[in-house]
């Protein structure tokens, strides 16, 4: 499966480097393989590890149907956790209509509050995913 | 997919939230906006829904902040999905702080004319956008900065800058 990297994802990433929430070992041995697994998805042990992987669950704790987060403990300098939203869709790119794995966005979690407004976000990402209103930064 | 289609109810909530946000001191163009925008997108309306039953003032601002972003990623969005050179992960960092240093310049020039409370009035941006634009590394967009040069009477020279999105 194609792995798309969203512009807001590519935005978030700098967010995230600027303010050092990973370093570069964090996100060579870490971060950027797991995303690779979504390429043979959902064929990986990982996906089955709740601690790895899950459904996105909206701010009316509801699931949100094609939305998943992938989930890191411990990165960083401290006990930083990190979200990356994906979400699975099957959509048309450049003339070609197939089910791809798109990188929404990336936070480091601070409380459900922004958990919620993360999830929403997703919600109007994917939408606009579905319309073609998007840009993206190539894939992994 | 399944298209959001807001309901009656929804509609009148969306409205009801909307009056509060104009008494919180919101301006026309960002509710306007954002009227339009729930009316389509679930994750818009919802975002209002938690603004309307949130008390804590900081979250508000987080929430209007995220909503403006929105806002202003979707009036500047493509027609198709449209793909921009890649960035590579050893280049984010030093991306970052051009941005970053892109910022905090042209923050100096906004204290110096008179603050983020006047630009927030003068531009139509909210506030807490304004504060969240300038303390993050997120590459500005052209529109906000073409509101913040009109408000303030900035030159195009004065707001180039290689990193806008």
């Amino acid at each position: 499966m194609e792995v798309i990297i969203t512009e807001w994802a590519k935005q978030s990433y700098l967010d995230l480097r600027q303010s050092q929430t990973f370093n570069r070992i964090d996100y060579k041995f870490t971060m950027r393989p797991d995303a690779e697994l979504l390429k043979i998805y959902p064929h990986d042990p990982k996906f089955s590890l709740s601690k790895f992987w899950g459904p996105a669950i909206d701010s009316a704790n509801k699931i949100i149907p094609h939305g998943f987060k992938m989930k890191w403990h411990n990165m960083g300098n401290g006990n930083v956790q990190i979200r990356l939203l994906v979400a699975i869709l099957t959509t048309d790119v450049s003339g070609i209509t197939e089910e791809r794995a798109f990188l929404c966005q990336s936070y480091a979690k601070t409380g459900s509050n922004q958990d919620k407004r993360e999830m929403e976000k997703l919600k109007i990402r994917m939408t606009r995913i579905v319309q073609g209103k998007y840009f993206y930064r190539g894939s992994l | 997919m399944i298209p959001f289609i807001t309901s009656a109810a929804q509609k009148v909530r969306v409205y009801q939230i909307a009056a509060n946000m104009k008494v919180a001191g919101l301006e026309n163009e960002f509710i306007a906006n954002l009227v339009e925008m729930a009316s389509e997108y679930e994750g818009a309306y919802n975002l209002m829904e938690l603004w309307g039953t949130e008390e804590n003032q900081n979250e508000r601002n987080e929430i209007i902040s995220d909503l403006q972003d929105e806002i202003e990623d979707l009036l500047t969005a493509p027609k198709k999905p449209t793909k921009k050179p890649y960035i590579k992960f050893d280049d984010l960092e030093s991306i970052a702080n051009d941005v970053v240093g892109f910022k905090q310049h042209l923050k100096t020039l906004v204290d110096n004319w008179g603050g983020i409370n006047k630009l927030a009035r003068e531009s139509g941006i909210p506030q807490p956008s304004l504060s969240r634009f300038f303390n993050s590394a997120t590459m500005p967009r052209r529109t906000t900065l073409y509101k913040i040069a009109n408000a303030m009477g900035l030159s195009e020279k004065e707001i180039i800058t290689d990193w806008a999105a």
